[in-house]
């Protein structure tokens, strides 16, 4: 019996130790475990596409500290003001915010959106991240990736809640400084600003992570009772 | 196969439709006459207070010295002065070396009227309406004067519609933008003209509220900066210089009481001495 074993393991085919790259097959794609890793790339696009798509951030104007200048009159007048996904990414459209100057005036100021090269950036990590997931379903080799994939998309989403933080920083509002007229680049004050998600940054992020989640769910039930992609090769 | 396009249909279609339908669209670059909204006479509305601020300085990038900023006022615009309005024409006004309150009060079928030297900290009584009538008026013109400065500044962002930099000498960059956000709205004008080593840069900033139906013009920003670069001593210098021009209007509904507490100033009664007065039991004020 025993010799039988070694001898069956002498005559497996070289071409079964080596791992193979991309193996498409018709058995695979009816395994739960790949329908849901490869429903996560869907998931991920459609994530990515409702980021450029929904409001991702909110200016509105809140007394949430005691050192607000602003009047709450002056806070009611100005209706929360939502920018969309396609200005948050790629700028080019207008947008208003309040500037309160050092002598009291607070004047609504309109500006044109930048590109928003990280929350870009971000984006197209997660398509990344998509490619990789198809990858990883369909290669034994890349199977240690899994992990990465996950946390990627999840990094993704987070990035994408993170949203008023980036556009702040690429279109240089919100940072509230000296007041000094000699300091030419902070004449203005910020306070009463109040930049937070719009509805679009949570449900992007939560897409994204819900991508993840499946992903991981599908590598879960892959890996159940061990890998045996080798064995329907 | 028609469930396949369905699908597709509701991918493609349904980012499109969220797209157009779940922002706001308040601010956009002013293309025609048609985006200045129309805004109400300083005659039909209630400016209870208009305060002009300017300021001035300059400073040195690149050099081992600079200077500091220093209040002062600005050659194309009035020097800073503020007006204030309220109920049963009690005023302040502040312009120059005139610094005055005018303050009635009513006492059963009499009105005391107080005119008060913030300066000086003191000020009269006295029962003649008409010795306050002076600086009442004085409140009431800068008011007037500065709305119509500010429909002026209107006005002349109107002549820019249509406009692109290369319309005008020596500007390299031209932007007349526009919000209207609820019941507040802004109007943007941003140049930047460069002339051999010298930039200036200017940024006007109109704000208007729409109060009790009226957009009325309420906060008033201009801001010229210029920079002029040059060599000295083999080491590139960059020399600012700015001004500040602000106009702040209080519009209200209807004007609000002036509460003033009198017992930080002098008072004393006009027209009259203290051998005039007596106490109500008899007793001269002269007398103890």
């Amino acid at each position: 019996m025993e010799m039988r074993l070694v001898a069956a393991v002498d005559d497996a085919p070289e071409t079964e130790a080596k791992e193979q790259f991309l193996i498409i097959n018709k058995a695979a794609l009816k395994r739960p475990g790949v329908i849901l890793r490869l429903f996560s790339i869907v998931v991920c696009f459609l994530g990515s596409v409702l980021a450029a798509v929904l409001p991702m951030v909110t200016i509105e104007y809140a007394s949430y500290s005691s050192a607000t200048t602003f009047t709450d009159a002056r806070a009611v007048r100005f209706p929360a003001e939502m920018i969309s996904g396609w200005n948050n990414l790629f700028g080019g459209d207008y947008f208003g915010y309040y500037l309160k100057s050092k002598y009291g005036a607070e004047v609504l100021c309109t500006v044109k959106a930048n590109f928003n090269w990280v929350l870009f950036l971000f984006l197209i990590l997660a398509l990344v991240f998509a490619v990789l997931a198809f990858l990883v379903t369909f290669s034994k080799k890349m199977e240690k990736l899994s992990k990465l994939v996950i946390l990627g998309y999840i990094v993704c989403g987070i990035a994408c809640v993170c949203s008023p933080i980036w556009f702040m920083a690429v279109n240089n509002f919100g940072n509230t400084q000296a007041i000094a007229t000699t300091d030419l680049g902070h004449y203005y004050l910020f306070d009463s600003l109040y930049v937070h998600d719009a509805f679009g940054a949570v449900v992007s992020c939560l897409v994204l992570v819900g991508a993840g989640v499946v992903f991981a769910v599908g590598t879960a039930k892959e890996n159940a009772g061990g890998d045996n992609r080798n064995a329907e090769q | 196969m028609r469930t396949y396009r369905k699908l597709a249909l509701v991918f493609v279609l349904a980012p499109a439709v969220l797209l157009t339908g779940c922002t706001n669209d308040f601010s956009k670059s002013v293309t025609s006459l048609d985006d200045f909204l129309t805004v109400a006479d300083a005659a039909n509305l209630n400016i209870q207070s208009s305060v002009v601020k300017t300021d001035s300085g300059s400073s040195s990038v690149g050099g081992a010295s600079s200077s500091t900023a220093a209040s002062s006022s600005i050659e194309e615009d009035r020097p800073a002065h503020g007006a204030y309005l309220y109920a049963n024409d009690n005023y302040s006004i502040s312009n120059g070396s005139i610094s005055y309150t005018g303050y009635s009060e009513v006492h059963g079928a009499e009105t005391d009227y107080f005119l008060i030297d913030l300066t000086k900290k003191s000020g009269f009584v006295t029962t003649d309406s008409s010795l306050l009538t002076t600086y009442l008026n004085a409140a009431k013109n800068l008011i007037v004067l500065d709305y119509a400065a500010l429909t002026s500044v209107y006005e002349d962002m109107k002549t820019y519609v249509g406009k692109t930099a290369a319309d005008y000498d020596k500007m390299t960059h031209l932007k007349l933008a526009y919000t209207v956000a609820g019941d507040a709205a802004g109007y943007n004008l941003s140049t930047i003209t460069v002339d051999g080593a010298i930039k200036v840069e200017t940024n006007v900033y109109l704000t208007l509220d729409n109060i009790g139906g009226n957009w009325a013009f309420t906060n008033y920003s201009k801001r010229i900066t210029t920079s002029e670069t040059y060599e000295k001593n083999g080491k590139i210098l960059t020399n600012y210089t700015y001004s500040v021009t602000e106009y702040m209007v209080t519009v209200v509904t209807a004007f609000s009481l002036l509460n003033l507490n009198l017992a930080n100033y002098s008072i004393y009664i006009q027209g009259k001495t203290p051998a005039d007065i007596t106490w109500t039991n008899g007793t001269p004020l002269t007398e103890k």
